[in-house]
């Protein structure tokens, strides 16, 4: 042992391998996943600035909520860059405040589902035997629900408000999470470093926190990253049934619920909030994909 | 084998058994009566409790639960809002949606396995990046909102009637024109409905099809000399298949979820329809029993997935 010692010493000094500087630049390689990100960044800083506004009292380029009798379903124009609604409102003004409802909502449905998803998975899969049984058989329960009808139903009966819809979003979407980290500890378990961890006297807590979600995290995040997509997506499609966020907040959803009824006469209503959708929905998924690329080059495809 | 799938029908029945309470305990907890919906003001206190009387809605909850369990066992469960049997109301709505997303299944599975196999064994290459863009938008884009593209579109563009299950006043047409006419409404609602699934499934193929590519069996295959494309096909795909049949299971409520906004959409007498329509009555029997069918439903695809992969990877025990 003391032998060898010095021969370690006497290597040439290596360059510290840092993980973090090599997950960016992994990162940096998916064009897509930049562009992602950047779009993302884009929004974020749109309905931080619209939300300023909104704060001060400033309306820019119009107040969102001002109806305009002599103003209505007017086409794109230099004065209202995507037009206006069938109250005459701008669209444009209303898709900057949507913004933030859309993004927040992805955000905090998501927090939700991490955190319960995390804790079912990581106790299924640790302690296994009985304990994993139960918790995945009510995993079973609550992913054979079909999820868009169980949260339409729930939201639809406690009526629709901005934290219900986030709340039951973030409560039904915890199962893929569950089932991720689950998978992965049952792999990770019996690995040697979890039982060299123990052989050391390791407890549970710190075996779980400090040495396998670290190593399971990498599906956690992409998950996360396209749950916050999903949790968009159905908010928009809980709007196009009339239970999503309810006007006169304006959110895409529901401007776009809107429109539709005047599709054939002013197709900016359901064109522009639906390629926001789009946008913002495609950006999280690129960001989530190239996120997982660069966090386990093994599985970059 | 058979012994496999008698033991997970008997384990899915205390599944069953939490979603039916499960459901009932948020539907009946939710505030507001479902009286609310269809009451006048009008209508003297005696009235209303004369109706509770006659909906159970004056017993207890498990009480009612039990009522709702015995109901639907022996067939007399009613739906609040028009007093007809529930079973009967699902039962004629059921084939459409049945045959919707078996259309939309057939699709997904046809369309992106190639496409995931194609891009996987051409990495990298303009038709792999294209169908990864087309992947991306396709998870991404909300399916009500390409309904009402493709409506702008065909409607305004084409002039072609799109929505019910057929052409509304068209009888005094041949079988072969009546069918065609069936199968062109069935076509643009099943297309909608497999957008994301073909998406998302294609992704997976092609991820799986890599995934195998790196497996010490295809190096030792290809050193032995074997030929590319038979390493490729016997060796990669057959093994790459076997975790999309997991998918299948989760393809199930992702469908029925979506047939609800669709068929809504077309006007396609479904199952998804009049869950909506329930939803807005707070027909609680109705909702109830759709719940539980759906749940079935998607516990039977996880069977069959199950089953299927202890057929095709004999590594996997059914135990």
């Amino acid at each position: 042992m003391i032998a060898e010692a010095p021969a370690i010493a006497a290597a040439p000094p290596r360059e510290a391998y840092r993980p973090f500087a090599a997950f960016v630049y992994r990162f940096k390689q998916n064009r897509l996943a930049v562009g992602g990100t950047l779009v993302i960044g884009f929004f974020f800083l749109l309905s931080f600035v619209f939300w300023l506004f909104s704060v001060q009292g400033f309306q820019w380029p119009y107040d969102p909520a001002a109806t305009e009798v002599s103003a209505q379903l007017l086409p794109p124009s230099i004065e209202h860059w995507l037009g206006t609604d069938q109250l005459g409102r701008d669209v444009f003004s209303r898709m900057m405040h949507g913004a933030r409802v859309s993004l927040m909502v992805g955000f905090v449905a998501v927090g939700i589902s991490l955190t319960i998803g995390i804790l079912v998975g990581a106790v299924a899969g640790f302690f296994g035997g009985w304990v994993d049984n139960l918790l995945m058989r009510f995993v079973d329960v609550v992913i054979s629900f079909p999820s868009f009808f169980l949260i339409l139903t729930v939201v639809a009966l406690l009526s629709p408000s901005f934290w219900n819809v986030m709340v039951v979003i973030g409560l039904t979407g915890w199962t893929g999470t569950a089932r991720f980290v689950r998978a992965e500890f049952l792999s990770i378990k019996e690995r040697d470093y979890v039982q060299s961890a123990r052989a050391l006297g390791a407890g549970h807590r710190r075996i779980i926190f400090r040495h396998m979600l670290p190593n399971s995290l990498a599906p956690v995040l992409v998950s996360a990253t396209l749950g916050v997509a999903g949790a968009i997506l159905t908010e928009a499609g809980l709007s196009f049934l009339g239970f999503g966020v309810q006007p006169p907040t304006a959110t895409w959803g529901n401007i776009l619920t809107e429109g539709r009824l005047y599709i054939f006469d002013a197709w900016w209503l359901t064109v522009f909030p639906g390629l926001a959708i789009l946008t913002t929905v495609l950006a999280f998924n690129l960001f989530g994909e190239g996120l997982r690329d660069a966090l386990d080059p093994r599985l970059k495809g | 084998m058979f012994q496999f799938i008698l033991r997970r029908l008997i384990q899915s029945i205390p599944v069953l058994f939490g979603i039916s309470v499960l459901s009932f305990a948020m539907i009946h907890l939710a505030p507001g009566s479902p009286l609310g919906v269809l009451m006048d003001p009008k209508v003297p206190p005696k009235v209303v409790e004369q109706w509770e009387r006659n909906f159970n809605l004056d017993k207890s909850l498990p009480a009612q639960y039990g009522l709702w369990l015995k109901n639907l066992a022996t067939g007399d469960l009613r739906s609040f809002k028009d007093g007809r049997p529930v079973i009967d109301k699902i039962m004629e709505r059921l084939p459409a949606t049945l045959i919707l997303n078996l259309v939309a299944t057939i699709i997904i599975f046809s369309i992106a396995i190639p496409l995931g196999v194609y891009s996987a064994t051409h990495r990298y290459s303009l038709a792999d990046h294209t169908t990864t863009l087309f992947a991306f938008v396709g998870i991404s884009m909300p399916s009500f909102w390409l309904a009402y593209m493709l409506i702008l579109l065909i409607v305004q563009g084409l002039g072609l009637p799109i929505l019910g299950s057929r052409t509304f006043g068209l009888t005094e047409v041949g079988a072969v024109a009546g069918l065609a006419d069936r199968l062109w409404h069935l076509f643009l609602p099943s297309v909608i409905l497999s957008v994301a699934g073909i998406a998302s499934l294609s992704r997976y193929m092609r991820g799986s099809m890599l995934e195998v590519t790196r497996q010490d069996y295809i190096t030792t295959a290809l050193a032995k000399g074997l030929p590319d494309d038979e390493v490729r096909y016997r060796h990669g795909l057959r093994n790459a298949l076997m975790p999309i049949i997991t998918i299948f299971g989760f393809l199930i409520p992702t469908l029925i979820g979506g047939s609800v906004i669709i068929e809504s959409i077309f006007a396609w007498p479904g199952i998804g329809r009049l869950a909506y329509q329930s939803v807005l009555s707070r027909d609680y029997p109705t909702i109830m029993t759709i719940n539980m069918i759906t749940a079935i439903l998607v516990i039977l695809g996880n069977l069959m997935a199950d089953v299927l992969y202890g057929v095709v990877d004999p590594r996997v025990k059914v135990k």
